[in-house]
C-alpha cells in the first residue's frame, strides 16, 4: 500500500569524480549504499587517517563550542532542554560565517580565550591562598626579607588547632626558642615562633608531633601589609582583564559560536561522505556504488548524475526475491503523522504492507478516549499546532506534533460526549453556569455514572479492532495465494468470534431471542469446523482432533485481547475524576476573599496542566500498546529496515529554505 | 459509625498502596536516568517520561481513594454512614488497585530503570524502552478497572 517501490542503482565510474559522485549523491539525499565486500579490493590507503582527522577536528570544534556556550548568551527556554533547537542559515549566510570565522583568527581566537581565562582562574586563585596566609600575621611590622637575615634565630609562622596550643607552647619553651600568638579563629590560633639555630631541628620535631601548618614565605619579601597590598593590586588587574575578554566574548563570541556551528555540521557530513566512501568498491581507476533509490526519484537522478558525469555509467533493476530492500512510507496527510507509532513498533519489512493508515483512526480514537476531556484536547491541538509552527527543527520530527494536533481534535469529541470540560467545570463553579446546559446536551453518557456503558463502549471497539486485524491477515494470506490459511485460520475464526458474540446478543436482548436458537448452532457448527481444521498440520487423526480441541482455547485469547481494551475506560476515567479532584480543591478556597481566588486561580491552571501532561502521555503510550500487542500481533511481522539514504545530518543548524 | 472507618481504611490502603509502589518504582527508575544524565544531559527529554512512567500507579490509587471519599460524601455535602458490612465491602474493592499498583509500580521501575540503559546506548529506541514498561503498567489499570466496578456496584 504505502510502502515505496525500490529500485537496485548501479553506478560505475572514473576514481577522479568519485568525491564529486558522492557529494552531488549527499546533497540529494537519494541513494541508499550498500556495502559490498570484495576480496580484492584495491582499498584507498589514505581513508582512514582521513577518517581519524576529521574526527579529531570535529573533536575541537566540539570543545570549543562548550566552552563558547557556557559564556555566550544565548535565548533559551524550557523547550531547549527536551528539544535543542537548531540554528537556520542559508548557504550564503553559512558561507559567510565561516569566511569571517576564518577572518577573525578562527579556532585561534577562541582557544586563546580559553586559555587566558583558564590561566587567569589559577592565578586568582594562587594569590588568594598567599592572601590567606598573609592576613592573620598582618599587622607585623617588619618585612619578611628581615626575618630570613637574622643570624642567631629561625623565625616560624605558623597556625596551629586551638586544643593542641597549651602544650604546644609548653614544649616550645622547653627549648632555646619562644611562640607568640597572633590571632584567633574559632578552631585554629596563628602564631609565631623564634628559635635559636641550635635547636630548630628539635623544634621542627615539636612541629610535625603536633601536626601544625607552617607557612612558606619564600616568595615575600615585604612587611605583610605591603605584599597584601600588592596581592590586591594583581587580582584586581587579572579581574580587569578578565572583565575585558568576556566583554570581548560577548562582543565577537555569538557570530563565532554560530561559525562553529556550520564548521562542525560541516565536518560531520564530510566525516559521514567518507565513511561511505569504505563501503564502495574501488579498482585500479574505476569505483563502483551500489544501493537502493526510491523508484519515483530513479528516472530524475540517473538523468541528472548521467548529465553532469560525462563518464558514469548508470544502471537500475528491479529489486531479485533474495533482496531485502530498505523500507520508505508514504502516506497521506491524515495518516503520515501515524507513522511515528509504526516507527516505535519497528518498519514492515519488504514484502510486507504499511499498517499506518490501519492503525491511524483506531489510535485517535482510542487517544481520545483515553483524555476525554475537551478544553484538555483544544488545548493540546493548540499547543501541538503552536510547536509546529515555531519549532526549529527538522520537518520529519515534527510529525508527533502533527499526530497530537489530530488526536487533540478527536479528544475534543471524545470529551463532549462524555461531558468533560475541564472535568466538571461549569456544574463546579456557578459563574460557569451558563456553560452547563450546553454540556449537558452533548453528553451521550457520563463515565463516573455509568461506568458500564464506557466499558461497553471499549471492549466492542477492541473486539472491532482485533476481528478487522484477523481480516487483513486473512486478505494478505489471500493475496500471497494461501487459501487454505485464509479460510481455515482467520475466516473460521472470525465467524467463530462473531458467533460467539452475536449468540451472547441473542440472549440478552429481548427483540433477538428468537434467533438464538439459530445463533447457538451456527456458533456450534463454527466450534466443529475449527476442530476440524485446526489440527490439520499433524499427522495422526488423534493428535489431529487433541489439537484441533485444543485451539479452541485460543478463545481465551481472543478474550484477554478484548478485555485489554478496558484500559480506555480506566484511563478516561483517570482523567476525569483528576480535573473533578482539581475542581473540588479550587472550591474548598473559594471562601477566603481575595487570596482565595489567587490560590484557585494557581491551583486551577497547575492541577490541570498536570492532570492533562500526564494522562496525554499515558493516552500515547497506551493507545500505542493496544496497537503493538493487541492489533499488530494479528497480522504485522515488521523486521524491515528504515530507509537510510546517504544525506547531510545537521546536529546545530539546519537549512532556512527547509523551514520556510 | 464502624462502616465509615472500614471504608476510609479502604480508601487509604488504596492511596497507599500506589503511592508506596510508585515511590519505589519512580525511585528506581530515576536514579538510573540521574546516572545517565550525568554522561549525557542531553537525553533529559526521553529520560522524564521513563522515569514518570512509574508514576501513574500512584495516581491510579489516589483516583481509587478519591471514589471512595466522594462517595462517602465526606467532601461537604451530605455524609453517609455505610453499616459494618458495607463499609467491609467498600475496603475489600480497594484492594485490588491498592496490591496490583504497590507490586507493578515497583517491577515497572525494575522495567524503566532497564530501558534507561536502552537509551544509553541507542537513543532511538526510547519509545520501545516505553511500551515494554507499559506492558507491566496493565494489570495496575486492571486492578484500577476493577476497584471502580466494584465501587460502583455497592449501594449504600
Amino acid at each position: 500500500m504505502a510502502i515505496l517501490p525500490m529500485l537496485r542503482l548501479f553506478l560505475v565510474g572514473h576514481k577522479d569524480d568519485e568525491e564529486d559522485v558522492l557529494s552531488l549523491l549527499q546533497d540529494l539525499g537519494v541513494l541508499e549504499i550498500e556495502k559490498v565486500n570484495l576480496d580484492n579490493d584495491f582499498s584507498l590507503e589514505w581513508l582512514p587517517s582521513k577518517i581519524s582527522d576529521i574526527s579529531r577536528e570535529l573533536n575541537r570544534i566540539r570543545s570549543n563550542i562548550l566552552f563558547l556556550k557556557d559564556f555566550v548568551e544565548v535565548k533559551s527556554s524550557v523547550i531547549d532542554l527536551f528539544v535543542p533547537q537548531k540554528l537556520p542559515l542559508s548557504n550564503k549566510e553559512r558561507e559567510d560565517l565561516i569566511k569571517n570565522f576564518n577572518n577573525n583568527g578562527g579556532y585561534g581566537t577562541v582557544e586563546s580565550w580559553q586559555s587566558s581565562l583558564e590561566e587567569i582562574k589559577s592565578s586568582i586563585n594562587t594569590l588568594s591562598q598567599d592572601k590567606e596566609i598573609l592576613t592573620p600575621f598582618e599587622n607585623l611590622n617588619f618585612s619578611i626579607r628581615s626575618i630570613r637575615e637574622l643570624k642567631y634565630v629561625d623565625v616560624f609562622l605558623g597556625q596551629i588547632r586551638k586544643g593542641d596550643l597549651e602544650k604546644f607552647t609548653e614544649e616550645i619553651k622547653g627549648y632555646l626558642a619562644d611562640i607568640s600568638v597572633v590571632r584567633e579563629t574559632s578552631q585554629y590560633v596563628f602564631f609565631i615562633v623564634v628559635a635559636h639555630k641550635d635547636v630548630v631541628g628539635e623544634v621542627r620535631g615539636v612541629f610535625s608531633k603536633y601536626n601544625v601548618t607552617i607557612f612558606n614565605l619564600e616568595k615575600f619579601s615585604g612587611t605583610p601589609k605591603e605584599e597584601l597590598a600588592s596581592i590586591e593590586r594583581r587580582i584586581d588587574i587579572l579581574v580587569k582583564r578578565r572583565e575585558e575578554i568576556l566583554e570581548e566574548i560577548k562582543k565577537k563570541g555569538n557570530e563565532l559560536l554560530n561559525a562553529l556551528y556550520v564548521q562542525y555540521d560541516n565536518y560531520q557530513n564530510d566525516l559521514i561522505r567518507y565513511e561511505h566512501l569504505g563501503r564502495i568498491i574501488h579498482t585500479k581507476n574505476m569505483f563502483f556504488i551500489t544501493g537502493w533509490i526510491r523508484e519515483k526519484d530513479a528516472k530524475e537522478i540517473k538523468e541528472m548524475l548521467e548529465k553532469r558525469f560525462k563518464d558514469l555509467y548508470v544502471e537500475t533493476s528491479k529489486p531479485e526475491p533474495e533482496d531485502e530492500p530498505p523500507v520508505a512510507l508514504e502516506n497521506n496527510s491524515f495518516t503520515s503523522p501515524f507513522e511515528v507509532v509504526t516507527g516505535i513498533y519497528g518498519y514492515p519489512n519488504s514484502k510486507e504492507f504499511d499498517p499506518t493508515p490501519l492503525l491511524a483512526p483506531f489510535f485517535a480514537v482510542f487517544f481520545a478516549l483515553c483524555l476525554t476531556d475537551a478544553f484538555y484536547g483544544i488545548i493540546l491541538s493548540i499547543l501541538s499546532l503552536y510547536l509546529y509552527r515555531n519549532l526549529v527543527i527538522e520537518r520529519h520530527r515534527k510529525k508527533l506534533l502533527q499526530l497530537l494536533f489530530i488526536c487533540g481534535l478527536f479528544t475534543i469529541g471524545a470529551g463532549a460526549i462524555t461531558g468533560g470540560w475541564f472535568g466538571n467545570v461549569s456544574e463546579a463553579f456557578k459563574f460557569l453556569s451558563f456553560f452547563e446546559p450546553i454540556r449537558r446536551k452533548l453528553i451521550l453518557f457520563d463515565p463516573l455514572k455509568d461506568p458500564i456503558i464506557f466499558l461497553g463502549l471499549s471492549l466492542a471497539l477492541g473486539f472491532i479492532q482485533i476481528i478487522f486485524g484477523l481480516f487483513i491477515k486473512m486478505l494478505l494470506n489471500l493475496k500471497r495465494r494461501q487459501y487454505k490459511e485464509a479460510i481455515f485460520d482467520q475466516l473460521f475464526w472470525i465467524l467463530f468470534l462473531l458467533s460467539i458474540v452475536f449468540t451472547g446478543g441473542t440472549f440478552t436482548v429481548e427483540g433477538l431471542k428468537f434467533m438464538s436458537k439459530i445463533a447457538t448452532y451456527f456458533t456450534l457448527i463454527m466450534a466443529i469446523a475449527l476442530v476440524a481444521t485446526q489440527g490439520r498440520h499433524q499427522r495422526s487423526i488423534f493428535l489431529k482432533i487433541t489439537s484441533g480441541l485444543g485451539s479452541l482455547y485460543s478463545v481465551i485469547s481472543y478474550l484477554s485481547d478484548v478485555l485489554s481494551y478496558s484500559r480506555l475506560l480506566a484511563l478516561g476515567l483517570a482523567t476525569g475524576v483528576i480535573a473533578t479532584v482539581v475542581n473540588e480543591l479550587v472550591k474548598t478556597f473559594s471562601g477566603i476573599p481575595i487570596l482565595g481566588t489567587i490560590i484557585g486561580v494557581v491551583i486551577f491552571i497547575g492541577g490541570h496542566l498536570f492532570n492533562m501532561i500526564i494522562n496525554t502521555f499515558g493516552a500515547f503510550v497506551h493507545t500505542s500498546r493496544l496497537q503493538f500487542v493487541e492489533f499488530f500481533g494479528k497480522f504485522f511481522e515488521g523486521g524491515g529496515r528504515e530507509f537510510n539514504p546517504l544525506r547531510k545530518i545537521r546536529t546545530y543548524t539546519i537549512e532556512k529554505e527547509v523551514m520556510e | 459509625m464502624i462502616g465509615t472507618a472500614l471504608a476510609i481504611l479502604g480508601s487509604a490502603l488504596a492511596v497507599f498502596g500506589g503511592g508506596i509502589g510508585s515511590s519505589i518504582g519512580v525511585g528506581i527508575a530515576g536514579q538510573a536516568c540521574a546516572g545517565l544524565l550525568s554522561e549525557q544531559p542531553e537525553k533529559f527529554g526521553n529520560l522524564l517520561l521513563l522515569a514518570a512512567l512509574p508514576g501513574t500507579q500512584g495516581i491510579y490509587g489516589f483516583l481509587a481513594g478519591f471514589l471512595v471519599i466522594s462517595k462517602l460524601g465526606l467532601l461537604g455535602g451530605n455524609p453517609v454512614t455505610p453499616d459494618m458490612f458495607q463499609g467491609l465491602q467498600i475496603l475489600f474493592a480497594c484492594l485490588p488497585v491498592a496490591i496490583s499498583g504497590l507490586v507493578s509500580g515497583i517491577h515497572q521501575g525494575k522495567v524503566s530503570a532497564a530501558g534507561v540503559g536502552m537509551v544509553a546506548k541507542r537513543v532511538e529506541e526510547a519509545g520501545r524502552a516505553l511500551i515494554l514498561a507499559v506492558l507491566v503498567e496493565t494489570y495496575a489499570i486492571l486492578g484500577l478497572l476493577a476497584t471502580i466496578l466494584l465501587l460502583n456496584g455497592i449501594k449504600i
